[in-house]
């Protein structure tokens, strides 16, 4: 390493990551996390402030920040327009006064001291091995060691992967792209809406934890596109070498298809797909099949009639069988059904708040990825 | 027009766009909907149900199945005559960093005896909405479910069968503690 004043830095944020991790087993982690973080963190920030600040070459920064500001903007506006769709969550975090001081100086606080630390490393690294050092080291220092050896069923380890360890991971790329390539309040005002959507906003929508993800990526492309650009405008407007490629077309084609199938799949549209699990439908269609429904709302269940294939929620699961018999009246219909393969009818009866959608058409085989992945989990 | 006046026009534009809806949606928020809390746990909050398990059984009452995942726990009893009931044990553990206050308990009944379910009862014993669950600290409470006399008529498709297997879901609803 070829500037030895980042050693130090170095080294104290290795010993950071690992007195938070031994500290989290004892009895006043809670303690420690909360009030004891904030402080180490800034100590390492003065040791840090003695970093040249001067070597931030980057041009033009004014436009990079403009373009930045507007897709973080446009990505609040659809992220809290997808709430409209998915619907929303309260806060956890507590909103009166003292509670929101409280979380600023627990939790807000760290973010803005390690955004300044990534910055000051950054500018004083010359090489790329450096900043992937750089942001790995960071991304070791957000994730929850601790929290990660706890997780003991597949369901939490999925959940924690897209809920948690991947959003940061992102994140941190997202925020060393900023502080290499424009300068260090983007990097803020990135965590800080990030950051301040969670533990500040009343309402937060209730996203998918894979489109969550998705839309940071999809974010984390356009910001660097715009930014790449204009630093290919300025090389050539100076006659310097273009470093920097545009990235392909087919990139973005592919995350925004990956992105309308997530959204289709996890019912944003009025077609949503379904993997069915059992026979008990057969020969219609059979385990391992991909069934479209319609999504249903108030004023089409009057069109719901005997022998229409319905999927509807019964006892915590989602069942999708034909109907055999209504009973009750227009202000409340009834509805028992049956599975073509069984030789019964269902034991229960459902309402109309229970029907989801109706059955439109199927697609063989296909659903047996999620099958044998849903069974291995299981 | 220069370009970067363009763009500083789209960026007051797009924060109008902003205020506006957080005003709309703070007027509207009786429209919205909005369920509990969050389902994701990080490392500052992490609150969870880590064991459900049954410790009583009334009459000819059986334990059945029992499931939790996150702060939501499902219990299925299985019953005979009337006065059976079971009393299970759940404990709750705050594995995060912050305290946690419980907001509330939505519990769902559902049974096997078509949509007329009013013969069981639950009850919760020690807890209630406001409790404090230290981060660290765990609790756990009882949660009884009773087959009692019917109040009106139930329906349901298979007479004969004299089992009723009835799953009570409990959500705990825990918002930060603000104490």
């Amino acid at each position: 390493m070829k500037n030895k004043k980042l050693v130090p830095i170095y080294i104290m944020l290795v010993l950071y990551i690992i007195i938070n991790f031994l500290v989290s087993f004892t009895s006043f982690s809670s303690l420690f996390l909360n009030r004891l973080n904030p402080i180490l963190l800034a100590i390492i920030c003065i040791v840090t402030y003695q970093l040249d600040s001067s070597r931030n070459r980057n041009r033009n920064k004014i436009p990079k920040l403009q373009n930045f500001i507007i897709y973080m903007l446009l990505y609040v506006v659809i992220f809290y327009l997808f709430g409209l769709v998915f619907g929303f969550y309260k806060n956890i975090y507590s909103l009166s006064f003292r509670g929101i001081l409280s979380n600023f100086f627990s939790f807000y606080l760290i973010v803005f001291f390690q955004e300044y630390i990534r910055y000051k490393l950054l500018i004083n690294s010359k090489t790329n091995n450096n900043k992937f050092l750089i942001t790995l080291l960071f991304i070791i220092v957000n994730i929850n060691l601790y929290y990660l050896i706890k997780l003991d069923n597949s369901l939490d380890i999925i959940t924690y992967l897209f809920g948690d360890f991947v959003p940061i991971v992102i994140m941190n790329i997202t925020c060393t792209y900023l502080s290499s390539n424009i300068s260090l309040i983007p990097s803020f005002i990135y965590m800080g809406i990030i950051y301040g959507i969670n533990f500040f906003s009343p309402i937060i929508p209730d996203l998918n934890i894979f489109v969550n993800c998705l839309m940071l990526l999809i974010l984390y492309m356009f910001i660097t596109t715009s930014v790449d650009g204009l630093i290919i405008l300025d090389n050539r407007k100076y006659n310097k070498r273009d470093v920097k490629k545009n990235k392909s077309p087919f990139m973005y084609i592919l995350l925004f298809i990956t992105f309308f199938f997530l959204l289709f799949v996890f019912g944003f549209f009025k077609y949503k797909p379904i993997v069915i699990v059992s026979n008990s439908m057969e020969p219609i269609f059979s385990k391992g099949d991909i069934i479209i429904i319609e999504k249903k709302n108030t004023k089409d269940f009057n069109n719901l009639k005997i022998n229409d294939i319905i999927y509807y929620r019964y006892d915590n699961k989602y069942i999708t069988h034909r109907i055999h018999d209504i009973k009750g009246n227009s202000n409340s219909y009834r509805y028992i059904t049956k599975g073509d393969n069984n030789d019964n009818v269902d034991e229960w009866e459902i309402t109309d708040k229970d029907v989801y959608g109706k059955y439109i058409f199927r697609i063989k085989y296909l659903g047996w990825p999620s099958v044998y992945f849903s069974e291995l989990f299981n | 027009m220069d370009t970067r006046r363009k763009k500083n026009i789209l960026i007051i534009a797009l924060l109008i766009a902003v205020l506006t809806m957080s005003i709309s949606y703070a007027l509207l928020s009786q429209q919205l909907e909005i369920s509990g809390s969050a389902k994701i746990n990080t490392k500052e909050w992490n609150v969870k149900i880590v064991k459900v398990e049954d410790v009583a059984t009334q009459g000819n009452a059986e334990a059945g199945s029992t499931d939790h995942t996150g702060t939501v726990a499902s219990i299925s009893p299985v019953f005979y005559t009337e006065g059976d009931s079971v009393t299970y044990s759940v404990t709750v553990e705050n594995q995060g960093s912050i305290d946690a206050t419980l907001d509330s308990i939505t519990s769902a009944v559902s049974t096997t005896e078509g949509t007329n379910y009013p013969n069981v009862e639950y009850e919760y014993e020690g807890i209630k909405a406001t409790d404090i669950l230290k981060a660290g600290d765990s609790v756990k409470f009882n949660v009884t479910i009773s087959y009692v006399k019917a109040d009106q008529e139930v329906t349901t498709a298979v007479q004969s069968d004299p089992t009723k297997i009835v799953t009570l879901t409990s959500t705990l609803v825990y918002v930060q503690s603000s104490k």
